[in-house]
């Protein structure tokens, strides 16, 4: 009778003990639960690398500190991009002075294609090029790649890849983090009225050039100058794009009031459309619009030249504005006209003219441009292949 | 406190005494010989933007030994003394469960401490020839080293918990390699998943130890990582201790 009985306690005991033990590893479990998910919400860092290159400045920190809001950011950088690595430590130290106000989701549009397709619709993305996204309070803008950093391409010739000279993206992801915060627009204005490209057809280079600017967090307003006694003061910039008719005298007067007071504009005259007012306004600033066409002979056969009106050119890289395009080409198809520019003229109205494309080698300026005697042309062609270049205008 | 240090200096010795250790060695200097041969020939080739330090931390032949080394020191840690009989004297000496565990735990760590030394000759050799940093700051290596201290911990400890649940060492190395392996490719899932949501991603990226050993390698101390490598290795460390002591009260 006695050994069944031990034999139970024995039982019991070791019931006892594994229930114990049970107890325990739940209990140690929960508790390395309890400290993970306490460290993966509330943690620090610290940045012991030489230059600190991935430490945020005071600046971002304290408008980081200010933000009310949640601030997603969606990047869509292929991984061939060569600051791609640099793009996702600098993200995961926004995320950590973020204090959970930054969400940010990386698409590879390579590899999550529906995804990427999703995303590209909402935020209407219609470049290829690496970038991403920031979208606060229903408002977005995109901050490209090439904003980010400058990159040298010399190498590109034997054999190397693109080395980052400079990586610039704290300065660039919190500058259009406070535009977007700030919430206030800029505002650039479309004049319409002389026949200008119509922004309906959704495929149109104006129509591209529109969600450009609209997805860098600026308005794109459409004006009509004849109803208007002045440019309205919220508007920042005017673009003047093509105009088939000229400019009457009372819109000609608003356009230059709105540039007398620091008003910006931008113009793109097309060569074979009568604007005499537009481009005398031009001329007042130091821009004359010739009366020519670029044109080039390209040698196709051995004794055979081909006359081609489409002008091969490349950005200068020395203006701010162009800075980034430095040295990229660009084909400008039809008729082109050349620019003279007069710095003296710009002078005496207190601007600086600086050229920002030029024609490649070889172009001529043309200005008996309806001629077809060949023999004519390459005479012209001939006296004008000086070194200096012709600047054009479209 | 003494009973534990005689154990740990015993559990040291043990380690040289035995042909694995220096088989272990000298796999291990071969491979990350290797992997530092290819990431020096690799940057001659053309212009990269990090240092052969962090180079030599992120690199496949070095997550390839990394993951090995592990069922190797640590099959025999238990598995041998229960095979030998010599855990009976073990247990029934005047030392307690928890100091046996943690001595076998700290030895094998000393061990693969003692394994890493020689990687320090790498990056000042590089310095020497080349006279050019092999890291950009000394947080760098700190934190490189911080990284393999923390995951040397966590993995170690797995070892010793696969060593502790079989008498064959063979058996503990295999389930600890699968352990080891499959916890290093959970890390991988957020590189593999498309569609996932950002919170998804950040959890996944939470357990990567590629992830964060890029961090750590590059200077940068992030408290997650810590926590989560000491909070497991501990965890670890406590299953081993209950399945050590289950064979005294299951009998």
């Amino acid at each position: 009778m006695a050994e069944p009985r031990t034999r139970r306690r024995t039982k019991i005991g070791r019931v006892r003990i594994g229930l114990n033990v049970v107890v325990q590893v739940v209990l140690i479990l929960f508790l390395a639960a309890m400290v993970n998910s306490l460290a993966f919400k509330h943690y620090k860092r610290w940045d012991f690398s030489r230059d600190q290159k991935y430490a945020l400045s005071d600046k971002t920190k304290r408008f980081l500190d200010t933000l009310k809001g949640k601030m997603r950011i969606t990047v869509f950088f292929s991984p061939n991009t060569p600051i791609t690595a640099d793009l996702q430590n600098l993200l995961t130290e926004y995320q950590y002075a973020g204090k959970g106000k930054i969400d940010v989701e990386q698409i590879d549009p390579e590899r999550s294609l529906s995804r990427a397709k999703e995303l590209f619709d909402k935020y209407k993305v219609v470049t290829d090029e690496s970038l991403l996204v920031l979208d606060y309070d229903g408002r977005n803008k995109t901050v490209k790649a090439s904003e980010m950093a400058d990159v040298d391409q010399s190498g590109m010739a034997i054999g190397e890849g693109p080395r980052v000279a400079a990586f610039k993206g704290e300065q660039a992801i919190t500058s259009a983090m406070i535009d977007l915060v700030e919430g206030k627009k800029k505002t650039l204005a479309y004049v319409m009225g002389h026949k200008e490209p119509a922004l309906s057809a959704p495929t149109s280079p104006v129509s591209l050039l529109k969600t450009f600017i609209e997805n860098e967090n600026i308005k794109f307003q459409e004006l009509n100058l004849l109803d208007q006694p002045a440019i309205p003061a919220d508007i920042n910039a005017v673009m003047i794009i093509g105009p088939q008719y000229d400019f009457s005298d009372r819109e000609m007067q608003v356009l230059r009031d709105f540039w007398d007071k620091q008003g910006r504009i931008v113009v793109f005259v097309d060569p074979a459309a009568n604007t005499p007012r537009l481009r005398a306004f031009l001329d007042e600033l130091g821009v004359k619009v010739n009366d020519d066409r670029l044109m080039v002979f390209v040698r196709t056969g051995i004794q055979e030249l081909a006359l081609t009106r489409d002008v091969q050119a490349h950005f200068l890289g020395d203006s701010p504005v162009t800075k980034r395009l430095a040295d990229v080409r660009a084909i400008f198809v039809g008729g082109t006209a050349s620019l003279t520019l007069d710095p003296n003229r710009g002078r005496a109205v207190n601007i600086r003219l600086e050229p920002l494309i030029q024609a490649e080698k070889g172009y001529f300026a043309e200005t008996d441009y309806n001629s077809d005697n060949q023999v004519k042309l390459q005479a012209d062609a001939q006296k004008a292949a000086t070194p200096k270049r012709p600047r054009m205008c479209r | 406190m003494r009973k534990f240090y005689t154990l740990l200096a015993r559990e040291v010795r043990s380690y040289f005494y035995s042909p694995i250790a220096y088989v272990v060695m000298i796999f291990f200097l071969i491979i990350s010989g290797i992997d530092f041969y290819f990431q020096v020939s690799f940057m001659n080739q053309r212009q990269v933007q990090y240092t052969i330090q962090e180079a030599f931390f992120n690199s496949v032949f070095f997550w390839f030994a990394f993951v090995l080394i592990f069922p190797l020191i640590t099959m025999r840690l238990f598995a041998e003394e229960f095979k030998l009989g010599t855990i009976e004297p073990l247990t029934t000496a005047p030392v307690r469960d928890w100091q046996v565990v943690l001595s076998k735990f700290f030895g094998a760590l000393v061990f693969y401490l003692i394994l890493w030394i020689p990687t320090l000759i790498y990056f000042w050799i590089f310095a020497r020839v080349t006279n050019q940093p092999a890291a950009h700051s000394p947080g760098a290596y700190f934190g490189s080293y911080l990284m393999l201290l923390l995951l040397g911990m966590f993995y170690l400890s797995i070892g010793c918990l696969t060593s502790v649940l079989t008498r064959n060492q063979i058996i503990a190395a295999i389930i600890s390699f699968c352990a080891i392996t499959l916890l290093f490719f959970l890390g991988l899932v957020q590189f593999i998943l498309l569609d996932v949501t950002s919170a998804t991603r950040d959890l996944l990226g939470y357990f990567s130890a590629i992830e964060h050993m890029g961090t750590f390698s590059r200077g940068i101390i992030d408290m997650r990582p810590i926590v989560l490598y000491v909070s497991m290795t501990i965890v670890v460390l406590m299953l081993t201790y209950q399945a050590f002591q289950s064979r005294k009260w299951r009998l």
